[in-house]
């Protein structure tokens, strides 16, 4: 149970922020109801939160079963790069599968095929090679072997690389079955330090290392759930905060019991997300957030789009990446900068693209031109561009990244054997806004069509790489839209609707939360994202706040108790 | 025995495959049958079973031939199997039964498993889909347990899959929810993985070295750690566990055919590097990837093959045909007859043709590979436009040891008979005992008579 000393001072915020925007009836819960667990305004007869945009009553929190995740081919890099320095894996692991939008969702389902095990025992060959190379492994070992068979050091290193790639301090079983291992292969070999490659070899292929087992522990404050243990949160927050093993003071914490208290878990956020792994962790949420594995198979038509080449799909992606890193690392930033800030971090070619000052060299943070149709996320060519087919636009395709990437809705899949067919350019139709009008003729396809395509027209001055142009085949661009009854003209419009859009923010929020926890949120989790999204505008909409935010939420401690 | 020359002892080894043997052989005629079509112990030519995959249909009219039966014609998108045109079957008018629940999804996941997608649909986020049960080539994977180096092979040509609906779209081959086998895209990592090192050539002795017990040793810790995980989880995470033990057993007998190397049967040789084509260059990947199949089952590495020539809803650029707009998209918006959809079908089977005749030329005994071969092509709609299920487009090509119509023939079910009919003949003919296959509205307990021989 979770007592916030200081949600006393931030609920006045919170309901003028809200406010604001019209969203509660100040009369119906005022000012003084609100519920001291979640932040939320509570009904007045029942006492329960309700959700402050609707007034309807919230389900109770209910905690979501338990699933174990297989490490990505980047957290496997990364705990590579923790657990020895300077180390590299050249294997190419299996690519991981987003489901719902995400990686970590989809290896919270996965599991490793006969393919991929090959590979990972190349990787681990390959990475035990490099921490048993003459120059190294004094480093890496710690201890000097008096023989080929040296039980003490191989102990002494089986339980410090162990428990780190592990996570846990190793079972005795454990470390006996590791060190008779390495004493094996030293035999056989007459080599100490072949024991060393193959324990080596053998910790990085253990499903404990491969998989973040959880299983939880009781909760003392509550019978009917599952609490993450103590050792468990640990792997919980470093995965989260660095996407990588956690250090040997996380461990220790963990260890010490002290990551199933809030002041415990806090006292590490801190340190964690002050920590350069955090960025890189970051770049990795925005990474799966927005979709920027597309960018690495972009197919244009080259023969239309001279400026595309096999290297600009890499810097769109930096150039994302890059400015959501800035706006909430360098500045601390409000996040709904996103949406409207000028900052682009290009190179030569994609500052080419954006008609602005090349950098020096590399890739450089440019100021877009203030008041120019470009701006923010969606006037960014990554966006404009992984959302637009080989030689043109799609408004489809740009409207449904606004609604299922940022505004967290579902956009249900074409109906079967429904035959939609959008023309070629021709006198009556000469423009992509025109040829779309045949989406809004079929009532089947106009439902989910009304709600994508009159979003991505307002994008229609930027061509399939996301080039800014002035028309379209010759005709003048119409750039107005409309969002859910709001009609708006043009990018720089729709994104001052969407930056002071509370559902906008709220997707934020849901999408770290499940980006955190690995999967979609359940009816009983809506609790726990309605109480994040009220914090994280009461903070001044600040991601790093999300961050320890959503670490302390009953979502990220608690599991679901299996019947047996 | 006497008039071979050969012991007694040497004719077991190579005839009893991989465990007992310890020297590879190349296959010498003096180990054949007086015909050729097996080896002189009475022991078939292994069978294989492949599944060629492209995404986004066909177009129909010109893809059905005008006769069936024995007399059938190569329509205008089949007119490029001219040379292997014996050894091919067309059936159409089938109709996959498990529902079309979602264009494309729900056609690839019933053609190749002859069940129904499995939705992922939590709302508010996008949607996605996997497989309830296993794809037919994991189904005879498992059933063929031929102990072979590699269990199946997963081979891709166009990389520009979906990658952001489940794994449906992304994979061809699955072993179960959200386990797939993902496919290899790069010639050079396919060569370096069947040929590379834990190849013995044929004639070759292979590679003593102690280093190869140790990678068993440390595989049996691991193993051990996954048994003593096991006991702590819950339901779907021990399932899920198990596939990682599987895939370890999986690693394990590879090693062990390191040292223990089967005799290869006659066509076995170790082709050479190959270049690393560049990215979509779909001729080039293609190509080089059926010769390092043709050679990889002439080397007896794997018994199970897919490949994955364009993923579903697949925005592949066939830059070839002229194309200037990805696949997917062309199928919607393609005005008239969608000539330059037809093209594309078109060139897929082209590459299928290159496929079938790498097999084809590739000897085994008097006869070839393709011989020994049960081939589903197919796809994950019948035709783009529509997304529709009815009268699907499927090829079975290869003889399966003679258990397959030989020349093919174009079978035209008139009341839309269901597509699980032609996989459970495909098992059958691979010696399968099966007597169903599919779930729900795709069961079925019976075959294609026209496809058997």
């Amino acid at each position: 149970m979770r007592i916030r000393a200081r949600l006393a001072m931030v609920c006045s915020v919170v309901l003028a922020t809200i406010g604001c925007e019209g969203n509660i009836e100040s009369d119906r819960t005022g000012p003084g109801a609100l519920d001291p667990e979640t932040g939320l305004p509570v009904d007045p007869e029942t006492g329960r939160p309700v959700d402050p945009e609707t007034g309807e009553p919230l389900p109770p929190f209910s905690a979501a079963p338990g699933a174990m995740r297989r490490l990505s081919a980047t957290q496997f890099q990364n705990a590579v790069r923790d657990l020895f320095e300077n180390v590299r894996v050249t294997t190419a692991l299996e690519p991981d599968a987003a489901v719902n939008g995400f990686i970590e969702i989809g290896v919270a389902r996965g599991t490793i095929s006969p393919a991929a095990a090959e590979k990972f025992e190349k990787a681990a060959y390959e990475i035990a090679g490099q921490v048993v190379a003459a120059d190294r492994r004094a480093k890496f070992v710690g201890c000097t072997p008096a023989a080929s068979v040296d039980t003490t050091c191989t102990r002494a290193y089986v339980e410090r690389v162990g428990r780190r790639a592990f996570r846990r301090p190793l079972s005795s079983d454990e470390v006996g079955r590791y060190v008779g291992l390495a004493e094996t292969a030293a035999r056989r070999l007459n080599d100490f330090y072949a024991g060393i490659e193959f324990v080596t070899a053998g910790l990085l292929q253990s499903p404990n290392f491969a998989f973040r087992v959880e299983v939880g522990e009781p909760d003392p404050g509550n019978a009917g759930r599952l609490r993450y243990t103590s050792i468990e949160m640990a792997t919980r927050l470093s995965f989260l905060i660095w996407n990588s093993i956690p250090d040997d003071a996380l461990l220790r914490a963990g260890e010490a019991g002290e990551l199933v208290a809030e002041q415990g878990l806090t006292t590490q956020i801190e340190r964690l997300v002050s920590d350069a792994r955090a960025r890189t962790a970051m770049n990795n949420f925005h990474f799966e957030r927005f979709n920027l594995e597309a960018l690495d198979t972009l197919n244009k038509d080259r023969a239309r789009f001279a400026a595309m080449t096999d290297t600009l799909g890499a810097a769109m992606r930096e150039d994302v990446l890059r400015t959501a890193d800035y706006i909430v690392f360098e500045q601390g930033g409000d996040y709904r900068d996103l949406f409207d800030t000028p900052v682009t971090f290009s190179n030569a070619e994609l500052a080419g693209l954006y008609g602005v000052a090349k950098p020096a060299s590399g890739t450089a943070l440019t100021l877009l031109p203030a008041g120019g149709p470009r701006l923010g996320l969606l006037g960014k060519a990554g966006f404009l561009a992984m959302n637009a087919h080989s030689r043109e636009t799609s408004p489809t395709l740009r409207g449904k990244f606004v609604r299922e990437r940022l505004l967290c809705e579902s956009i249900p899949a074409p109906p079967p054997e429904v035959v939609t067919i959008v023309p070629e350019p021709n006198p009556n139709a000469p423009t992509m806004r025109e040829r779309l009008a045949v989406h809004r003729q079929e009532a089947s396809c106009a439902r989910c069509h009304g709600a994508m395509d009159p979003i991505g027209l307002s994008f229609e001055n930027f061509d399939a790489i996301g080039s800014f142009r002035e028309n379209d085949n010759g005709h003048a661009l119409d750039l107005t839209g409309e969002i859910d009854g709001t009609t708006f003209d043009g990018p720089r419009e729709l994104a001052a609707l969407l930056r002071n859009r509370a559902s906008a923010n709220e997707c934020a929020v849901r999408q770290l939360y499940r980006y955190a926890v690995g999967h979609v949120e359940s009816a009983g989790e809506e609790v726990v994202i309605k109480s994040l999204s009220q914090r994280f505008s009461a903070g001044g909409y600040r991601l790093k706040n999300l961050i320890r935010e959503v670490v302390v939420s009953d979502g990220f401690r608690f599991m679901k108790k299996e019947s047996p | 025995m006497s008039r071979t020359g050969l012991s007694r002892r040497t004719m077991l080894r190579g005839a009893a495959g991989g465990l007992l043997s310890a020297i590879a052989l190349p296959t010498l005629e003096a180990m054949l049958n007086s015909h050729g079509t097996a080896y002189a112990q009475g022991e078939p030519f292994p069978k294989r079973f492949g599944i060629f995959f492209w995404g986004n249909g066909v177009r129909l009219a010109r893809w059905n031939p005008a006769q069936t039966g024995a007399d059938w014609q190569l329509s205008e998108e089949l007119a490029p199997l001219s040379d292997v045109k014996a050894y091919v079957s067309v059936v159409s008018g089938m109709e996959i039964k498990t529902g079309n629940q979602r264009g494309h999804h729900a056609g690839c996941v019933g053609i190749l498993s002859g069940a129904s997608m499995l939705p992922q649909d939590p709302g508010g986020a996008p949607y996605a889909s996997t497989f309830t049960q296993p794809s037919i080539d994991q189904v005879v994977a498992t059933k063929l347990d031929a102990k072979t180096r590699f269990r199946s092979l997963e081979l891709g040509v166009s990389r520009r899959v979906t990658t952001g609906e489940g794994s449906t779209l992304r994979y061809l081959s699955h072993n179960g929810p959200d386990n797939a086998n993902a496919p290899e895209y790069s010639p050079r990592a396919v060569f370096g993985r069947l040929f590379g090192t834990g190849f013995t050539p044929p004639g070759q002795t292979p590679v003593v070295d102690p280093r190869l017990e140790l990678r068993r040793s440390v595989l049996d810790v691991v193993r051990q750690d996954a048994n003593a995980l096991r006991m702590r989880l819950g339901a779907s995470d021990r399932q899920r566990l198990e596939q990682h033990l599987e895939s370890i057993r999986a690693l394990e007998n590879q090693i062990r055919l390191i040292e223990n190397v089967a005799r290869p049967p006659s066509a076995c040789r170790a082709p050479g590097e190959p270049a690393e084509p560049a990215r979509e260059q779909l001729t080039e990947v293609s190509d080089a990837m059926a010769g390092l199949l043709a050679l990889s089952l002439a080397c007896d590495q794997t018994r199970v093959f897919s490949i994955q020539f364009s993923g579903s809803v697949g925005g592949t650029l066939y830059s070839e045909v002229g194309a200037t707009r990805e696949h997917h998209g062309l199928t919607h918006d393609e005005p008239g007859d969608q000539p330059t959809v037809h093209a594309i079908s078109t060139f897929i089977m082209k590459k299928f043709a290159t496929f079938l005749g790498k097999l084809k030329e590739t000897g085994e005994g008097t006869g070839n590979v393709l011989d020994n071969c049960a081939i589903l092509a197919s796809s994950d709609t019948s035709e783009g436009q529509p997304h529709s299920l009815r009268d699907y487009p499927i090829l079975v090509a290869g003889r399966a040891g003679g258990a397959l119509k030989y020349p093919g023939v174009h079978y035209r079910s008139t009341t839309r008979e269901n597509t699980s009919k032609v996989l459970l003949t495909l098992l059958q003919a691979m010696d399968i005992p099966a007597s169903e296959f599919g779930v729900d509205g795709g069961r079925t307990n019976e075959t294609v008579a026209a496809l058997r021989a």
